[in-house]
């Protein structure tokens, strides 16, 4: 079976290093969390999440996935108490969500980057990096780097009112791990992305594994969340549908798929005749086609090359 | 005569020192607690508080409302600074200065308000707060950032008002008092307008009219009275003194007494301070002014005044006086005036900051201006309730079973109405133009109840509501 990553593919693909495996140490637990949201004389209008029964461990990527509506923000605002359950609870790194002391700890990117318009790149960060009380010269050098990381060097100094949506949640990615967090929470990190800065997301997120923290992902480009979750859960109008390790819910059992490199049509015909022979039934056999994610990557970055 | 025994009246002042005391102590322990707090969340916090203030200082200077106002600002003092008033000096720099520093104190409160209304209100409307709630600060925190972020620029705004005054005054035209056939000639001096109009002081009674009921002595004609002032090392010299005489007659139909004799001399000197003989006029203020170098010593002042002997029908005269010591230059009266409209724009700062995190914008404001006009009408409505407790007193009325209801309900409503902030506490920014003298006790008062008791009981409530609100909807 073929190993699968994320870099575009070459003539000798390297195996990717292995990661540390999850610990059981769970840094967000949600019980049986439901949420009604209420008009303005407290009747119920809406159940936006219901019997939420979640745990996410230290270092895993965990993915919520479901169609819109479906409690997914709705979630992770429970989860930072910018919102308050109607019944339930949770637990995020061992204490209330509205414990000041553990948001010490949490990074998160908002659906939408709300920022002040006002202030430039460096401004923002250095701004969020205050409410965390970093020192200056921490301040600075975290600023520079993650500028540096989400691509935005050039425009550093540009005021974020005149930044493109993307050029603003990449700002708002980089507020996110000022504080070098514990626990991140993305909610639709790669919307108003193009595909590179989806990739380079992406490409953060794994190496935010490597380096122990915990990401909680929420999307409904499934895509995204194929590639990079360990675990995924998926609503439904606010219910859990499933939950598991992506690698066992996304595996099937009596599907083999084998990749050949140089085969001839007339080779083709035989495997196929040998695989029936052996008593499997041959769904498919075609000419692979490249990803359309990977065509774009190897374009872009040969331009690049030309021009640099 | 009541007149003027009524106008020195009105500058005495009567406070108790210890409100200072504990305002220092409130202060003094409020930074003890931000410095010894443990494990330094003290000085986070207030490094947070800061950091938030920081943000808000520079959304609000970003704000065209805030140099519209400022432009605002302007237009009364310059207006009044062209204009002529009564043709005084002493008129136009009252004029000035009453329409600059109400025109401050004015706008001042709308920009504050407008600000803080703004503030969070548009936070969480435009989901700031979804990233901003996220963050370690506690929330209170985020509405006291707000609050002094906002200060701050009133305050500038404020000092910007009060130099402009400041300046305007000291360029009033030293035009004449009098036209020559309409022609304006120039007149008087700025050292005459700022002994004149722009020092306040404190006019205190003679030594033998202390807890006396006699506010005035007769003088038959060509006999002399004394009046005998302690003049104290405390006492302020740097500016004149002021005698302050009030003659009266009984020849009431003479605009003027000529021959007054006036000596002012220090007990036991050789020679008088001052000799005067002036056709003094009647029934209205008139003063002499006594330099510093000439009274610099300790001791009593004797002021001996003789009435005129002399003339078509000598009269008794009947004469108040007393004794100006001053109390705050112009200088001193601009820094308290100051003071007073930065403690205003404290107080809605704050109670209007808590507020803008659970009322939405319309809402907050509405909430401002209450509390301002609401602060206004309950002086004024309390005054009313004393006046007419005071008038049922003096008919006799006060042992009835009506008059007995009526207090239980003015009591009741006096404590109500003095709930409401004081915008215009110690007669507000311009008392010290007609003369009343804002001490610094009764500033340290002020602050004590308006800038911290009623902050706190208007606020808790707010902060509380925010600090339980959902900023995530």
């Amino acid at each position: 079976m073929e190993t699968r990553d994320l870099k575009p593919e070459t003539q000798n693909p390297e195996p990717v290093t292995p990661t540390p495996s999850p610990s059981s140490d769970v840094v967000l637990s949600c019980s049986a969390l439901t949420k009604d949201f209420t008009d303005i004389w407290g009747r119920p209008t809406v159940r936006a999440v219901e019997g939420l029964n979640l745990a996410i461990r230290r270092g895993e990527i965990f993915g919520l996935l479901g169609p819109n509506g479906s409690g997914k923000t709705t979630t992770i605002k429970l989860v930072l108490g910018l919102i308050f359950p109607t019944s339930g609870f949770v637990r995020v790194l061992g204490a209330d969500p509205r414990n000041v002391q553990a948001k010490q700890r949490i990074g998160y990117l908002p659906e939408e980057s709300y920022l002040h318009r006002f202030l430039n790149a460096e401004e923002t960060l250095d701004f969020y990096g205050r409410l965390f009380d970093l020192p200056a010269a921490v301040r600075r050098q975290r600023t520079d780097a993650l500028i540096e990381r989400v691509g935005l060097k050039h425009a550093r100094r540009r005021p974020l009112g005149e930044y493109s949506k993307g050029m603003v949640r990449r700002v708002g990615l980089a507020q996110c791990l000022i504080n070098d967090p514990e626990l991140i929470l993305l909610d639709e990190p790669t919307s108003g992305m193009d595909p590179i800065g989806s990739r380079e997301i992406k490409d953060l997120i794994l190496d935010l594994k490597q380096q122990g923290k915990t990401v909680l992902l929420s999307s409904h480009l499934l895509a995204d969340v194929e590639d990079v979750c360990d675990r995924i859960a998926m609503l439904y109008r606010g219910r859990l549908q499933l939950e598991g390790r992506v690698a066992d819910l996304l595996e099937m059992g009596d599907v083999t798929e084998v990749a050949v490199r140089g085969l001839s049509d007339p080779g083709l015909q035989a495997v196929r005749a040998e695989a029936e022979r052996q008593g499997g039934t041959v769904l498919d056999a075609h000419r692979r086609r490249e990803r359309l994610e990977a065509l774009f990557m190897r374009v872009v970055e040969r331009e690049r090359g030309r021009q640099s | 005569m009541n007149l003027f025994v009524a106008m020195s009246e009105l500058s005495k002042v009567d406070v108790d020192p210890r409100s200072a005391l504990i305002l220092l102590w409130t202060v003094i322990g409020a930074v003890l607690v931000i410095l010894l707090w443990p494990n330094g969340r003290g000085r986070k916090l207030a490094r947070q508080i800061s950091a938030v203030a920081v943000l808000a200082f520079r959304e609000g200077v970003r704000l065209k409302v805030l140099w519209t106002v400022f432009l605002l600002a302007l237009i009364p003092g310059v207006l009044a600074y062209y204009s002529d008033a009564d043709g005084t000096h002493v008129g136009r720099a009252s004029l000035i200065l009453n329409y600059c520093l109400s025109a401050g104190e004015v706008l001042g409160a709308v920009l504050i308000v407008l600000l803080c209304a703004l503030s969070v209100a548009r936070e969480i409307e435009s989901r700031i707060m979804h990233t901003f709630g996220t963050k370690p600060v506690p929330r209170w925190a985020i509405l006291a950032g707000k609050a002094f972020g906002f200060w701050a620029i009133d305050l500038l705004f404020l000092l910007g008002v009060t130099v402009l005054a400041g300046v305007l005054v000291r360029a009033v035209p030293m035009r004449a008092e009098t036209r020559e056939a309409n022609k304006l000639v120039p007149s008087g001096t700025w050292d005459d307008l700022h002994r004149n109009a722009l020092t306040t002081r404190q006019y205190l009674l003679a030594d033998e009219e202390i807890g006396s009921s006699a506010a005035y002595k007769l003088i038959a004609p060509g006999k002399s009275r004394q009046w005998t002032y302690t003049l104290t090392r405390g006492m302020d010299r740097s500016e004149p003194l002021v005698l302050r005489f009030q003659v009266s007659s009984s020849e009431p139909f003479q605009s003027h007494l000529p021959g007054t004799k006036f000596v002012v001399a220090f007990e036991g000197a050789p020679a008088p301070i001052l000799t005067r003989t002036e056709a003094v006029p009647q029934d209205r203020p008139f003063d002499f002014f006594v330099e510093p170098k000439d009274v610099a010593r300790e001791g009593k002042l004797v002021v001996t005044i003789t009435a005129p002997e002399l003339g078509r029908r000598p009269a008794t005269l009947v004469v108040a006086m007393r004794l100006g010591v001053p109390v705050d230059g112009f200088s001193s009266n601009l820094l308290k005036a100051f003071l007073l409209m930065a403690l205003q724009g404290w107080i809605l700062a704050f109670i209007t900051a808590s507020w803008s995190g659970v009322l939405s914008f319309p809402v907050t404001v509405a909430l401002g201006a209450i509390l301002v006009l609401g602060g206004e009408m309950s002086r004024q409505a309390t005054a009313l309730l004393e006046t007419s407790a005071s008038r049922l007193q003096a008919l006799g009325l006060e042992q009835s079973g009506e008059s007995a209801v009526q207090k239980a309900v003015i009591s009741d409503l006096r404590l109500l109405l003095q709930m409401l902030p004081d915008f215009r506490v110690l007669g507000g920014p311009t008392a010290f133009v007609d003369g009343d003298i804002v001490s610094g006790w009764a500033l340290a008062q002020a602050g004590l109840s308006m800038g911290v008791a009623r902050v706190l009981g208007w606020s808790l409530l707010g902060v509380f509501l925010f600090h339980r609100r959902e900023v995530g909807r």
